[in-house]
């Protein structure tokens, strides 16, 4: 059937991992893409690349560091790490409008890692790992523990060089995401401090903070595999990307004219390069731009412009290499040459919209709209749904409708939730007909949690995490993300003869946010005190009808202190009574004689 | 309407009474120890008087001294009165309060390959090896001194004092005359006692392991990291400018060639974990003064601690628990080239390197400024072995080997691992009572806090984790008795971890925050309504029993 065809697709992309066979223990590359989008936003990719000539099985290669960072070499090490894929963000890639990014990253917090083959104990291990990481990036990823966590069977295969037994076997991978995480300045902080020039030469002299995270969209990634070293793949080598991506807000204060330059952007110039980096380019996609000065010119004028086709595709890129930049410092800009006309823009083949249906506390459903533009060709999608146990979801109300019309998916892998134990998580393959519009829903629960397990901030909601949907296009309209043979930015320019018209895309949807019905917090007490209240009164009628005997008294007799005031009031309201109702005088003492 | 029965209001009231009486004896002695049990906290009992034993024992460290004499000259007599001297002398105010350092001396005549050895012999490097291959058993913190007669072959003249590769001394001895044998004596005790076994030290760390005393401790012990099972040792090399100088280091090789040996001999004790890394763009945050009369530039000793912190940041480790110890090369950028670093007497030091107390070390390693018309950055390699020598003697401080000079004596170098057997073993006897002591004041400040504070729960982990701590100590107590120094600093080592893991075990602060008060006021609302009534009828049928006395007595 489908889902195994899809799988295989997935495969022959990890096995391709080769790169050209230079031999030094460590190379580093920093690159920069800045693609201006139709939507008029600026979209600015840094990448920086680290490859070290190692067997990553061995633990004791993971000794004596060079470029590689010793705080993440030293945890990947100790935790049997074979891939691991980190990004934080902040803001939501918006597919419709921006097309593709290089990295899709959902919002807050994403980490899937797979482990080393015989890793034993790995649920112990990832606990470590995320413990580890935490600390090194001051974010709250130890929050990923096993209700949050799962290991998705078909939608995440190993990127880079691995053998067959991982690449069909999930137990090796797990996957949490951490939605409601605020990413700023203290994770970018020892995100900087990985790279070998810090922030004091190259590119990286850009990322000051205040300009960085004034801007619509912001994800810090770092990524980490095994990759070949020779075309043969005999022997690995490891490597760590680590990218920044923001897109900038459309530039229009200058008289309407969208002009953007480094200066603009990141506030500063471009003065030197990374010293140790083998190669430092910078990638400006001007295939808006018909001719060199249709719509905007670039000063200076680039050392080079190139186009690359792929998957029918052509894109035209400037290049620069800060490499050989004059020290006055290359302050990069672009110019148009007429005012900016906003269009609509042409949303890429395949994107997702995501929300939440239903009111009241009890119950809702979650629906997703996934939207095949492209006119002829079908699509075969892996979504993938991750819900924490306290929404509990009803599988049997999973409903494909394509354009209205109910369809059966063509494979589902489901995972009941456990109670404080596990998430419930959902991959379902799907065929998308060209030119529909399918839309997923699924009904769930509200559940009551205990007092203690709510947060501080109960009313503001619980999180659910994006949804996953994974595909392979034929065609790469909007598609920027590297080729599985290469994580450089300047292998896309190389990609002429990139006939394979497989393109692995991975689109993250909307987070949700669900309310809860929350209880009143004063709760406990008050309950303990109306459950000690009617023991109390039980308690006393017990004791009463036990230990006492109910008599006649004699009310002629003097009983005492109390109840001669009593006595005496008595007699005093009764006159004031009698004088007042008259009539019911000898009603009253009828009643003292009975 | 309720029926009065008037014929016996004595018998109804006794009735209710007893029934009064009743369910207040089933409220105390059911009720209060039911609610009492459900709510207590669980508490493993702990040997709480075992550990207040174990605080207040004095601790007795054994030193075995032998003396082999290989003149037959000497008289028998002489011989047992030296022995007494010696005795004497080394016993003299050995230990304090806490620790006792005993000397068991045994004086003994050369056994006949003894002899034949010392006749054999051309040299004492030759001696040495020779008579360490005859014993058959190495034993740790056994020391032997070899009287030899008049012998210019092996003595030719410098010192007569020679110290070998173990635990073994040589003495030079003019004449088997009294009174040159009783001139040994003054030799023998500042060897024994100040610089195998350093009683003086050893007290010291004892003390403030204890935590008795907050003492000013001597600069050795200050220097050196608490004892740990294992130590992280991360060689850094600092390139502030790597567009200039493309510094290499063959970082491999020289921990290979050079640390490996010291590693493997201290295999059995601490692991040692070594790592390296290259930084580049980090520079000294302080600036350097220029000396005007060689251009060079220079740093003040008093400038040093400032240096660390800038790096400090930039080399952090996230994944062990061992103490980490950081050795840095520093290569000085072009500007500030060369720098030293200035004496007291603003004269250069040799190894123009400092040494951070149980931080690590610096070397600042200055390279020759590349050329006008070389491509930059100029391609320059880092000398290994010049290198690892300043680090590993700076390694060995910081682990806490003493550093005893003997004015008087040859020392034979050591073999490659760099240590001497008597140095391990001062360094063995260091640490096991450093262990036991700090182990042994961790329980006793642990027990003291579980008994201080009611509420925290103390689970069977804790509860093991310390018996076990209680029972290493007092093993360790027994061997070092017998002075059987590396099964006692396995102890040692074993009785740290355990107290040290309970010490630290996180169960201990859950419950921390549920003070008493706030307890009773969630209780109140049961107990008021509960009590009152019962507590007035106990009374009413107190008053009622009185009554009943008085009526008799009447």
């Amino acid at each position: 059937m489908a889902a195994p065809m899809i799988m295989r697709l997935f495969f022959a992309g990890s096995f391709l991992s080769l790169i050209s066979g230079v031999h030094v223990a460590d190379v580093f590359n920093e690159e920069l893409l800045i693609k201006p989008l139709d939507s008029g936003h600026v979209y600015a990719h840094f990448q920086f690349t680290t490859k070290w000539d190692i067997d990553i099985q061995t633990q004791q290669n993971f000794t004596h560091y060079g470029l590689f960072p010793k705080s993440l070499g030293e945890v990947l090490a100790k935790y049997s790490v074979h891939e691991l894929h980190l990004s934080l963000t902040q803001g939501l890639w918006r597919h419709r409008i921006w097309g593709y990014p290089v990295v899709s990253a959902p919002p807050g917090a994403e980490l899937w890692a797979w482990f080393k083959r015989d890793t034993t104990n790995i649920d112990k291990k990832w606990s470590d790992l995320v413990n580890a990481l935490s600390g090194l990036f001051c974010a709250s990823l130890n929050f990923m523990d096993k209700t949050a966590t799962v290991s998705p069977k078909l939608s995440f295969r190993p990127l880079g060089a691995a053998d067959q037994w991982i690449a069909t076997n999930s137990t090796y991978l797990r996957y949490a995401a951490m939605p409601g995480e605020m990413v700023c300045t203290e994770n970018l902080t020892p995100w900087k401090k990985l790279l070998p020039c810090d922030t004091k030469a190259g590119l990286s002299t850009f990322f000051k903070s205040g300009k960085l995270y004034d801007t619509s969209y912001h994800s810090l990634g770092v990524y980490y595999k095994s990759v070949c070293t020779d075309a043969e793949c005999d022997t690995t080598g490891v490597e760590l990307v680590q990218s920044l991506a923001v897109v900038y807000e459309p530039p229009v204060r200058q008289g309407g004219k969208q002009d953007w330059s480094f200066k603009s952007l990141f506030g500063r110039f471009l003065t030197n390069s990374c010293p140790v980096a083998e190669a430092s380019h910078i990638l400006v996609d001007i295939t808006g731009n018909k001719t060199l000065a249709y719509h905007f010119h670039l000063s200076p004028p680039p050392d080079r412009v190139e186009t690359a086709t792929r998957g029918g595709d052509k894109r035209k890129f400037a290049i620069y290499d800060a490499k050989k930049r004059p020290p006055s410092g290359l302050n990069l800009a672009a110019k148009y040459n007429r005012n900016v006309i906003y269009k609509q823009p042409q949303p890429p083949q395949l994107h997702a919209h995501r929300f939440i249906t239903g009111f009241g506390q009890e119950n809702g459903g979650i629906v997703t709209m996934l939207f095949n533009t492209d006119p002829k060709e079908n699509l075969t999608v892996i979504y993938m749904e991750m819900v924490p146990w306290f929404i509990k979801m009803y599988f049997h109300t999973l409903k494909v409708e394509i354009d209205g019309m109910q369809e059966n998916p063509l494979h589902i892998h489901y995972v009941q939730a456990k109670d404080r134990q596990q998430p419930c998580l959902m991959e379902v393959i799907l065929k998308l007909p060209a030119n529909t519009t399918t839309k997923v829903s699924i009904d769930f629960d509200r559940t009551f949690l205990k007092w203690t397990e709510y947060p501080p901030d109960a009313n503001h909601g619980f999180y659910v995490t994006s949804a996953v949907v994974s595909t392979v296009l034929s065609h790469a309209g909007q598609y920027t993300a590297l080729p599985q043979h290469s994580d450089k930015l300047i292998s896309l320019l190389s990609l002429n003869d990139d006939i394979s018209s497989e393109f692995l895309l991975r689109i993250h949807t909307e987070t949700l946010l669900v309310s809860l019905p929350t209880p009143d917090f004063s709760m406990p007490y008050n309950v303990i005190c109306l459950a000690c209240t009617v023991v109390a009164i039980g308690f006393g009628s017990v004791h009463n009808l036990t230990t006492r005997q109910f008599i006649e008294v004699d009310p002629t007799k003097n009983k005492g202190f109390l109840s001669n005031i009593k006595d005496k009031l008595k007699r005093k309201k009764k006159e004031t009574d009698a004088k007042v109702h008259k009539e019911e005088k000898s009603d009253s003492i009828e009643e003292k004689k009975s | 309407m309720v029926e009065t029965k008037k014929s016996s209001p004595r018998y109804d009231k006794s009735t209710q009474v007893y029934s009064a009486l009743g369910v207040a004896f089933v409220c105390i002695v059911i009720g209060v120890p039911l609610w009492w049990k459900t709510t207590e906290t669980y508490r493993v009992s702990l040997p709480y008087s075992h550990i207040a034993e174990l605080a207040a024992k004095e601790t007795i460290c054994s030193v075995d001294v032998t003396i082999v004499i290989f003149d037959e000259r000497i008289d028998k007599k002489d011989l047992s009165l030296f022995g007494e001297n010696l005795k004497e002398a080394l016993e003299g105010t050995s230990g304090s309060s806490g620790l006792k350092i005993k000397f068991r001396g045994n004086l003994r005549d050369a056994y006949e390959d003894e002899q034949m050895i010392l006749k054999r012999s051309l040299n004492l490097e030759d001696l040495d090896r020779e008579i360490d291959r005859e014993k058959v058993l190495e034993e740790h913190g056994k020391y032997s001194f070899y009287i030899i007669p008049a012998n210019d072959k092996l003595f030719p003249g410098t010192s007569d004092i020679y110290i070998g590769r173990r635990r073994n001394v040589y003495l030079h001895m003019k004449s088997p005359a009294l009174e040159d044998l009783n001139r040994l004596v003054p030799i023998l005790k500042p060897i024994i006692r100040d610089k195998f076994v350093n009683v003086a030290a050893l007290v010291k760390t004892f003390e403030s392991a204890s935590g008795a005393q907050h003492l000013e401790t001597d600069k050795a012990s200050m220097r050196a990291v608490h004892s740990n099972p294992g130590y992280d040792v991360t060689f850094t090399l600092l390139n502030p400018q790597p567009d200039i100088l493309n510094v290499q280091w063959d970082i491999k090789r020289g921990v290979e060639k050079f640390l490996q040996p010291f590693i493997e001999k201290l295999m059995q004790f601490a692991s040692i974990t070594v790592k390296s890394q290259m930084l580049y763009y980090t520079r000294l945050a302080f600036k350097p003064k220029h000396d005007k009369n060689n251009g060079r530039y220079f740093l003040k000793q008093e400038d040093l601690p400032h240096l660390i912190n800038p790096i400090e940041a930039k080399l952090g480790s996230h994944v062990s628990n061992n103490p980490n110890l950081n050795f840095v090369v520093y290569i000085p950028t072009r500007d500030q080239s060369p720098l030293h670093i200035y004496d007291e007497k603003d004269f250069p030091t040799a190894t123009n390197s400092f040494l951070s107390p149980r931080w690590g070390g610096v070397l600042l390693h200055n390279m020759p400024s590349p050329q006008e018309n070389t491509t930059l950055p100029a391609q320059v390699q880092v000398d290994m072995k010049a290198m690892m020598e300043v680090f590993l003697a700076q390694l060995k401080m910081l682990l806490g080997f003493p550093q005893a000079a003997f004015p008087q004596a040859d020392v034979a170098l050591p073999d490659n691992s760099g240590i001497l057997l008597w140095e391990l073993d001062y360094w063995l006897r260091y640490r096991t009572l450093e262990n036991i002591a700090s182990s042994t004041a961790t329980l006793k400040s642990l027990a003291q806090l579980l008994e201080q504070i009611g509420n925290i729960v103390i689970n069977d982990d804790i509860g093991r984790e310390v018996q076990h701590a209680v029972e290493e100590i007092d093993k360790c107590h027994t061997l070092l008795k017998q002075n059987k120094l590396k099964e006692a600093f396995l102890s040692s080592k074993e009785a740290i971890v355990a107290s040290e893991k309970a010490f630290f075990d996180p169960s201990l602060l859950e419950l921390l925050y549920f003070p008493e008060d706030q307890k009773f006021a969630i209780y109140i609302p049961l107990f008021l309504p509960i009590s009152i009534p019962v507590f007035m009828s106990v009374i009413q049928a107190i008053k009622y029993f009185r009554g009943k006395d008085k009526e008799k007595k009447e």
